[in-house]
This record gives C-alpha cells, structure tokens and sequence, in this order.
C-alpha cells in the first residue's frame, strides 16, 4: 500500500463465470453441461465496472480489473477492460481447480497487496454460487473498512462517504481510504463500451500474477478447494399461458379478481 | 487451419457489444421512424459515440481498427434489428470512407478519415444516374478542369444518405472520349462546397428512415486536391469500392435471414405453448429448414469472401501490388455473395410472412416491414442480375 497516492487506485474485482444463458442441463442426470459454455462477466461485477468507471471519470481514477481464473479467463478480463478500464491484472491459479471461496479471497486479497489500491470495489455477489463472501472476507483479510450495497461514493481527499442500502434504508457512512465496497445494483450510470475501446482492450498487456509470485505454497491452496458432489437445476413447474376471451369490462373484472388472490 | 470459420474473441466481444448497444439503444425507435420516414437522428448520434461509423478503418486515422471482418459482424446485428440503419452506416462506410482510406492520399485521409469515423461527418457514394444505373460506364456528369478546380455538372439519383451527408465520393467524366477506364474520375465533394444541391427526396417502399435523394452539380467547383485516387482512375475506384460493398451488404442480409429464422422459431414456439402444433406439420418445417441450410451456406460463404475483401483492401490501402487474377477473383465473390445473401434474406422474410399469414401482413408485427425493407438488397450496389452477369463474365473466361 502507498502513503502517498498522486491518482486514486481503484481496484474492480471481476469474477468470470459461466455463461448462464449457455448452461444446459442433462435431461436424465440433471448435471450441468459446462462443455463449450463460454465464461462472461458476474452480471453483479459489471456494476463494478460502472461504479470504477464513475470514479474514473470524477475523481481521474486509475482503475484497474483484477480477476481470478484460469487462463480462459483472460478473455473476461479483456471483456472488462473494453468498458475503458486502464488496466487489468489477472491472478493465474490454473492447476488448483475450483478453489473455495475463503482461499479465493486470500489469493485475491495477496494480489491486492502487490498491485496497491485505494479503494476496493466488488460485486454483492456472484450469479453462480451466490455466496455474497468473497468482498467481506478480503476486507478482512487486508483488515480494512468494508461497507455493502454502496449506492453513492464521494471521496475528498482521502476521506470516503457513501450512501448504501441497509435492509429497507439508505444509510450514510464515512470512513478513510483504503477501504473496500461491494455495489449496490443499477446504482452507477451504466456504462457501453464503445467500438474504439474493444480493439484496444485486446492489444493491451495483461499482468498476470502466479501463486509463486504471490509467495503462496501450492499444497497450502490444495486442500482448499471446492469439492461439488452434484450441479442441478430447481425443478421446473409447468406454467401454461390462459387465452381469455370476453368484453373489456368483464376481462378486466375477472383479473382485478385474480390480482386479489395474490 | 485453412477451414476454420471461427471468429476470434476480439470479435465474438464486438458482436456481443453491438448486439446488447442495438437491442437497447435502438431497436426501440425503429418502428417510429420507419413509420415517420424519417432519418433517425437519436439512433444515429448515439451510434455514432458507440463507434459505429469508423469500424474497419485503422486506429490511425480514428477508425476502431476492425477491419472488413469486424464492419461486417456489425453490418450483420445491425442489418438483423433496421435494415434502414444498416444501409445508412453502410452508404457512409462501406462506399464513402473506405474508399477515401484506400486509395486518399496522407493529406485527404487526415482531412476526412477522422471526424467521419466519429461519425460527425457523414458520407454518401454519388455513382448512379438517370441514364447510368449499374451501367456505371454511361456516366453523363461532366469535370472540366478550370485551373486548380474542377467544374462538375450533372445529376445522381438514388443516393442513399443524400440529404444528411456532408461528404460524397462523386464520379464523373474527365474525358468522355477515354470511356469508363480512363475517362472517369472520383472527387470527394462536401456538400458546401459552391454549386453542389441536394434534390428531391425518394417515397420508396422499404427502408424508409434511409434518406435516399437526387444530388446536383450546377457548376459545382471541386479543388483538384479533392480528386481521389488519380485522374482517369474512378472507374478502379468505383469497382473496388463497390466490390467491399456487396461483400461487406451480403453480411448486412444475412441479419435479415437471421432474424426471419428467429421469427419463425418464435412463433413456432409460441404456438406450442397454446397447445398448436404446428411444428409438427412439414410445411413449417421445410420453411425453417431450408432458411437455416440456406443461412448456413450463405454465412460460411460470405465471411470467407469478406476475409478475402480485407486482405484485398489491406494490399491497396499499403500500396502493394495486386494481381489482376485476385482482383477479379475478390470481384466474382463479391458478386457471388451479394445476389446469394440478399435472395436468401428474400426468401426467409417471405417464407416468415406465409408462416405468420394475415399476422405478418397487418401493420404493428415487423414482419411486413422486414419484408418491404429485404427486397433493396438484390436492387441496390448493381442488382443482382449485373452481378450474375459480372459472375458468368468471369466464369466463361476463367473457368470456376
């Protein structure tokens, strides 16, 4: 971490999953087949994009992407830098399979440290597995301030206050950087990328930081992963669609009756 | 690998981004100006901030660096939402900037290439009139040289973009003797300069948020700086230009067809739900099959010509030498894909309005629109019976 920090460091977690509009389900077994499905960005993380991008543009923000994966992953992150982001920087863990969420976190937490931040901005969650666990516990593990479902940043010098989501409220809570928020959905101005940032997206140099060079012993990370006895889908209820037939006046009767039920 | 198909995931992101900018920047809008037959100028500023005017042309002169490859992926989603889109974006890039990239010298492409890949200057291509359609070689309007001007006189019909562009890529005789090799030059005329009118504005059938107009030359003076390529040399121009075009529109009517397959599956799908089966009965299926092996054939067929397009336009842009045989060959394939893509989009939008029936004909569902708006792709950049007869002309002298 620097003392002195000429342009803000934002640090965007971005988290690859797989595509949920690709993910098919086997008929018989109810596995998922993950076979060919592409990776894209946690719909939750690309709030952080547009949470890093407005502290880009309003307080001149370097902001980098940071994401966890194997290297099928790179194209994520590339997907990330194309919304504008300066730079990415991706964490390579390929040969320790699905790490659980406590090991994910202190392996990102680690990157943190050699990359240096300010600020720490992640998703509430993840679409995939929902846990919600990886922001808090890197807070934690580098022991600074943590604050969820921030809707509002200002930052005067190094002072932060936001204004997040708090059960049925929104509260109103400052702190000193560094810190690390996770984002409240549709809070940001959403951001497109544009055709210009793509192309420069995929020519720019992505860092990649190895568990070596994070100083991490491979056989403390091993016995940390995820072990997935089964992937199923909920079961399906059958909802079939009702044709009415009728006047104005007596439809709209009978679904003011049936919006009472409810 | 000779046969691999697969676009890369540089572009696999770019189609990905247009088609989530479109689904809701602009298909919202779509029907309202295509009603109003008007240009639709939220869509076209908003698309022009996303990048959308400068696909293929290299970073260097403020293009997005795509290539032929990345304008068609864009040609293709945009094409699939508004045909009357595409055709303004295409007038503007395919046949108005591109050229001006290929064959401008540093100073013309410094001067036009970026603010029209911004899209803040828009581009139009002056080619056909009254008397010369796909006959390009019947050109009436005239350029004398009046010291360092040339004085244009005459009349183009049926330029897309007309009314809102501000740069056009005119053609006109230099030397009528010289016919079309030799005689005909290119000028990059903006649309102040003195003497240049915009005329009469065309009711046409289909794409009608697309401007299509009459431009006049009544004394129109052009500074001999503004001639593009060299003089004599429009006819080369005018074909190169025209053969990215039909590659890069045949991409644009695979989007139709697309869209018509989706339609039908839709429908299909929707039907099944109200417990009508009827994809159960062979006529229906026979529409989806033979649009999707249609489709296929045609997509694998146009990306491979367009992959061809780009290296051609790469050799020109850098001045290399080209072979006439490569030429000729990039010309057959253009053709080749410009009357298979477009009658395949026909053909699948009218198999979509059968299956639909008093639906797809009645107004509100955008079947009747896409079908009134499909037919321009066998008429417009030489309609598909000038293809064939570029194609055949190859074929008996060459062989296949």
């Amino acid at each position: 971490m620097r003392e002195v920090s000429e342009k803000m460091k934002v640090v965007a977690c971005i988290k690859p999953i797989y595509n949920p509009e690709k993910v098919k389900v086997h008929k018989r077994t109810e596995t998922l087949l993950l076979d060919d499905v592409p990776l894209t960005i946690n719909p939750y993380d690309k709030f952080v994009i547009d949470a890093a991008l407005y502290l880009q543009k309003e307080i001149n923000a370097h902001v980098i992407a940071l994401c966890l994966g194997n290297p099928e992953a790179e194209n994520v992150l590339r997907k990330a830098l194309s919304f504008g982001i300066n730079e990415g920087v991706m964490v390579n863990a390929p040969s320790l399979g699905e790490l659980n969420s406590l090991s994910q976190s202190y392996l990102l937490s680690e990157a943190m440290k050699k990359i240096g931040f300010d600020l720490i901005l992640c998703g509430k969650t993840s679409q995939d597995y929902r846990s919600g666990l990886t922001g808090p516990q890197m807070a934690e593990l580098l022991n600074i301030p943590f604050i969820p479902n921030v809707k509002e940043i200002r930052i005067e010098k190094r002072e932060l206050t936001v204004k997040a989501k708090f059960q049925d409220q929104i509260i109103q809570v400052s702190t000193h950087l560094p810190a690390l928020l996770t984002i409240q959905e549709n809070s940001f101005p959403k951001r497109y990328q544009t055709s210009w940032e793509i192309h420069k997206a995929y020519k720019k140099e992505i860092k990649v930081l190895t568990v070596k060079d994070l100083n991490i012993k491979e056989e403390a990370l091993r016995e940390a992963v995820t072990k997935v006895k089964k992937k199923f889908l909920p079961s399906e209820t059958k909802k079939r669609p009702q044709i009415l037939e009728g006047k104005p006046k007596q439809l709209a009767h009978y679904l003011l009756k049936q919006l009472e039920k409810y | 690998m000779p046969f691999d198909f697969s676009f890369t995931k540089e572009q696999e992101c770019f189609r990905e981004f247009v088609k989530e900018f479109l689904e809701n920047e602009v298909v919202p809008y779509v029907g309202k100006y295509d009603k109003l037959e008007k240009v639709p100028t939220v869509t076209i500023k908003k698309l022009a901030k996303a990048g959308f005017f400068g696909v293929p042309i290299p970073e260097k002169y403020g293009g997005a660096g795509f290539g032929e490859i990345g304008y068609s992926i864009m040609l293709e989603e945009l094409a699939r939402v508004d045909n009357a889109h595409a055709t303004i974006i295409g007038a503007h890039t395919g046949i108005c900037l591109v050229p001006i990239w290929l064959f401008g010298n540093e100073e013309q492409r410094e001067k036009y290439l970026p603010s029209m890949c911004k899209g803040e200057k828009i581009g139009a291509f002056g080619l056909t009139e009254p008397e010369a359609g796909s006959d390009a070689a019947n050109i009436q309007t005239t350029a004398e040289k009046d010291g360092g001007e040339y004085v244009l006189n005459g009349t183009k019909m049926f330029i897309s973009n007309g009314e809102i562009a501000d740069v056009f890529l005119v053609f006109a005789a230099t030397n009528k003797a010289l016919g079309a090799r030799g005689g005909i030059t290119a000028f990059i005329v903006e649309k102040d300069f003195p003497g240049f009118k915009v005329g009469v504005k065309e009711k046409k059938m289909g794409i009608r948020a697309a401007p299509t107009n009459e431009i006049v030359f009544d004394n129109c003076r052009v500074p001999e700086e503004n001639v593009l390529g060299k003089v004599g040399y429009g006819f080369i121009v005018a074909l190169t230009a025209l053969d990215g075009g039909r590659a890069t529109l045949s991409a644009g009517t695979l989007g139709g067809t697309r869209w018509a397959i989706e339609k039908m599956i839709e429908y299909v799908k929707l039907n099944d739900k109200l417990d009508r089966k009827i994809g159960d009965k062979e006529m229906v299926q026979w529409f989806i099959a033979n649009s999707a092996i249609e489709y296929e054939a045609a997509r694998h067929l146009v990306y491979q010509t367009v992959a061809m397009v780009e290296q051609y336009f790469h050799k020109i842009a850098n001045k290399e030498k080209v072979s006439r045989a490569f030429r000729e060959k990039v010309s057959r394939y253009s053709a080749m894909v410009k009357a298979l893509s477009s009658e395949t989009a026909s053909r699948a939008i009218e198999r979509t309005l059968q299956l639909y029936s008093s639906l797809g004909y009645t107004e509100g569902l955008p079947v009747e629109k896409a079908f009134r708006d499909s037919i321009i792709g066998e008429i417009y950049e030489g309609t598909n019976e000038i293809q064939r007869w570029i194609i055949a002309r190859d074929i008996v002298e060459r062989g296949l």
